[in-house]
């Protein structure tokens, strides 16, 4: 057994890939030994969906090798993943909701009987569903009424009845609760118990520590060697994730703050499980720190008017503010850049100039005539003032890559001069080297006057740049801290669990 | 240093190609059409025969400048346009037949044409796919006027508003004006007003309109009303000039109005368009339609031809997008 365990198993070597201007991987070496748990971390954008994606046949690498049991091989299309015993639980769920748990775990085998009776299949699905602890499902329900940890389960089942030798799971727990966590978890290891190599993708530096054998961090397109988690504590493992000192990342904070501009008092949304307080004032910056699922980026959407305020009120300097949608909102002068650019920052297709214009539109198109001048004007400042290519101006926004985009998709708010700005994410999907960028320039748009509220689940995120910290946990405010009071030990524990904390210090 | 200039340099070349690419392309196979006439038939390059062709083409063209709207919107385009013609023509032809003057009957026709595009508009705003509904809305407004005309002929009866159909002020048919007017207007609609530019955002993403506080409300009622007037403007112009409405006008509007629009590269999924090009388009395709009905090819020849020429443009301009970066 120890003998199986020291050979490298799947080995991909000198591992580049490039879309387009951007190398996503650069020279990647990744060792996954027999029945060992790899952890893969590393910040947003560093290569980690890459290097899963080509393992499963969905990128083809540009140069690099991938060997199996010291034999070559080639993944063109994920056919070829399966047949290697690869098998992947992606990010992104791809069970058929309408089909039943049974035809699922089957969903797209190869080399499995095409006309099975109903009853067969649940009979074969029966063990695949014991293993990861879901033997009470009735094989027949539909996969709709399932719980989402349900679905997940579900997934790692499915591949594990395609027999994979190697098992991939792609941020398993993103959406679970701790208890769901635990399963997924158990299952986990009672598959590597039985030599099954699994690589597990995660955030949660806590979940490295309790389950993996090694280590693999990953560091703009670049891996480092894989390391025994034993050696490692978790100071150590976020040195080598974000590989520079917090201080040349992140902009000095805000040494004085003008007077109150935006409070919510008792703010209920849909995801909060108790009222939330906060406050912040002209020239700060909030930062609420949350895991998917926390409520954090609720209270954005809500303040904004994405999302309806089940119950509470906003104050904006002083005076009460009723927000109905998302025009309320904007003319109350509340900006707000959500987290998913390609779906509601950005007009791809339109010139960076019509992106910039956009929220200000009423501005450039006096008695409904547009105004070509001051359309070039506000645009031409705005990219100034964001280091945007004033020469791109004219091309479409969907041309600039991810930071330049993310910088349209913030700076265009300027136009309309706000009084708040509020930022879900900041700096997803943006490499790390534009990253500095966009916190100078959160920063820079503080100095103005402006109160910028983000929501991030990046810990360091919140950590550099945030003048006060609140951070959430499962639709609950559990702790604000005044830059100088958080460290990241607390505020991971805040975020992840921070029930033990409590417990811990009673 | 110089090399990322060199590249940026060569980049705003390559896409000031690409921008120039549909526009030119279009005018280059338009310029091709008539070269091949010229050498193919003497009497093609003919000043009556231009004149001809575009009068042909004039009523697509306008129904197919307000279908822009539609698809620079974002909803495809709609599939009552030749119904909504139709019962304008009958409108018109039955208000005059009633003793109506040219002018109410004018109106109350373009106000029935709006009502049908802010009642479809409406609907697709609450979430409709706008395919299947202007199919639907065709389909009953077909029925509608079978029902309300019997299926039968409605005559003017009186030639008061012939002129609006048959009238050749300095020897140039009224609808070659009208393509022309309406093309400038839906032209600086779209290039040089607040709600050109709403619609173009609209259409290229809708949930990041919201999300600027653009209202995607009004540019779908705005878009389906301007399509279903112009609709209604071809079904007057018709009405007048044949002196009658009935069910069956109309029959090949719906597929001839998409073809303009898109033959000329205005993206199927929105955000993009031009009215020019749409023009354009229309004048290729009855260029292309007069050219094979000169050398006496049958409707079923020409009407492949034609369709052959979309699929070919669409897929040309298709690549041609895919290959922008």
């Amino acid at each position: 057994m120890a003998e199986a365990r020291d050979k490298p198993f799947l080995s991909m070597t000198g591992i580049s890939k490039s879309f387009g201007a951007i190398q996503a991987l650069r020279n990647v070496n990744f060792q996954l030994k027999a029945g060992e748990v790899m952890a893969l971390v590393g910040e947003n954008g560093a290569g980690k969906s890459t290097l899963v994606k080509i393992l499963t046949g969905i990128y083809q690498p540009d140069s690099g090798a991938i060997h199996i049991e010291k034999e070559k091989v080639q993944i063109r299309r994920t056919a070829d993943s399966q047949a290697l015993g690869i098998a992947v639980v992606q990010q992104e769920r791809s069970l058929v909701p309408t089909m039943s748990v049974a035809e699922n775990v089957f969903l797209g085998s190869r080399g499995h009987a095409v006309f099975l009776s109903p009853r067969k299949r649940q009979e074969l699905a029966a063990p695949f569903l014991a293993l990861v602890g879901l033997e009470h499902l009735d094989p027949s329900a539909r996969v709709s009424e399932l719980s989402v940890a349900e679905r997940q389960l579900i997934e790692v089942a499915r591949m594990v009845s395609r027999k994979a030798r190697i098992l991939v799971l792609d941020e398993p727990t993103a959406a679970l609760n701790d208890r769901e966590i635990e399963r997924v978890k158990r299952v986990v290891r009672s598959l590597a118990g039985q030599g099954c190599s699994v690589v597990y993708v995660t955030h949660h530096l806590d979940e490295v520590f309790d389950l993996a054998d090694r280590v693999t961090v990953f560091r703009n397109g670049e891996s480092q060697p894989g390391m025994p988690v034993s050696d490692l504590g978790p100071e150590a493992l976020i040195e080598r994730m974000i590989g520079r000192s917090l201080g040349s990342m992140f902009p000095p904070k805000a040494v004085e703050f003008g007077p109150d501009v935006l409070s919510v008092h008792r703010l209920c949304t849909r995801e909060l499980k108790e009222p939330v307080n906060l406050s912040i004032r002209a020239g700060e910056i909030l930062g609420l720190a949350g895991q998917l699922g926390s409520g954090a980026t609720g209270i954005l959407n809500a303040v904004a008017g994405v999302q309806p305020i089940s119950g509470g009120r906003l104050e904006l300097k002083g005076e009460a503010l009723t927000i109905r949608g998302r025009a309320d909102a904007i003319s109350a002068g509340i900006a707000c850049c959500s987290s998913d650019r390609k779906k509601d920052g950005l007009f791809s297709v339109r010139t960076v100039v019509e992106n910039l214009t956009a929220p200000a539109l009423d501005r450039v198109t006096p008695r409904g005539w547009l105004n070509r001048r001051t359309e070039k004007d506000l645009a031409t400042n705005l990219a100034r003032f964001f280091l945007i290519d004033v020469n791109r101006l004219g091309h479409p926004a969907g041309t600039l890559s991810g930071g330049n985009q993310q910088k349209v998709a913030l700076g265009k708010w300027l136009g309309v001069e706000p009084v708040v700005l509020l930022v879900e994410e900041p700096t997803i999907g943006v490499d790390v080297g534009a990253r500095a960028d966009i916190y100078a320039h959160l920063r820079r748009m503080a100095n103005e006057g402006m109160a910028v509220v983000f929501a991030s689940s990046d810990i360091q995120e919140v950590l550099g740049l945030a003048d006060t910290i609140a951070t959430f946990y499962h639709g609950r405010l559990i702790n604000t801290y005044p830059a100088g009071e958080a460290e990241m030990t607390r505020l991971a524990m805040d975020v992840t669990s921070p029930d033990e904390k409590v417990e811990g210090a009673a | 240093m110089t090399d990322v200039a060199k590249t940026d340099d060569a980049d705003q070349a390559a896409a000031k190609v690409r921008k120039l690419a549909v526009p030119l392309g279009v005018g280059g196979a338009v310029l091709l059409l008539l070269l091949i006439g010229w050498l193919a038939n003497p009497a093609f390059l003919t000043k009556d025969n231009l004149l001809q062709i575009v009068r042909s083409g004039a009523l697509i063209g306008i129904a197919a400048l307000g279908t822009t709207f539609i698809t620079i919107a974002g909803y495809y385009f709609s599939l009552a346009v030749q119904q909504t013609a139709m019962i304008c023509a009958i409108s018109f032809a039955g208000m005059l037949s009633l003793g109506w003057g040219v002018i109410p009957a004018l109106l109350a026709t373009l106000l029935l044409a709006l009502a049908l595009g802010l009642v479809q508009g409406y609907l697709v705003s609450k979430g409709a796919n706008s395919i299947v509904l202007t199919l639907g809305a065709g389909v009953v407004i077909y029925g509608l006027a079978a029902v309300v005309t019997d299926n039968k002929v409605v005559r003017t009866g009186t030639d008061i508003a012939e002129w609006i159909g048959r009238a050749r002020p300095l020897g140039i048919p009224t609808q070659t004006y009208a393509l022309v007017l309406f093309t400038i207007i839906a032209h600086v609609v779209l290039t040089r007003t607040r709600f050109g530019r709403l619609i173009m955002l609209v259409g290229s993403n809708k949930d990041a309109a919201r999300a600027t506080g653009l209202s995607v409300t009004t540019a779908t009622l705005a878009a389906f009303a301007i399509a279903s007037v112009t609709a209604g403007v071809c079904g007057i112009f018709l009405a007048a000039q044949i002196g009658q409405g009935r069910v069956d006008q109309f029959s090949t509007l719906n597929f001839e109005v998409i073809a303009a629009v898109l033959v000329a590269g205005t993206a199927i999924q929105g955000g993009e368009g031009s009215a020019l090009r749409t023009t354009l388009g229309t004048i290729f395709i009855a260029l292309l339609n007069n050219l094979l009905l000169l050398s006496g090819q049958p409707y079923g020849i020409r009407i492949c031809v034609v369709g052959f020429c979309v699929v070919i443009g669409v897929s040309i301009f298709f690549l041609l997008r895919r290959r922008a970066p």
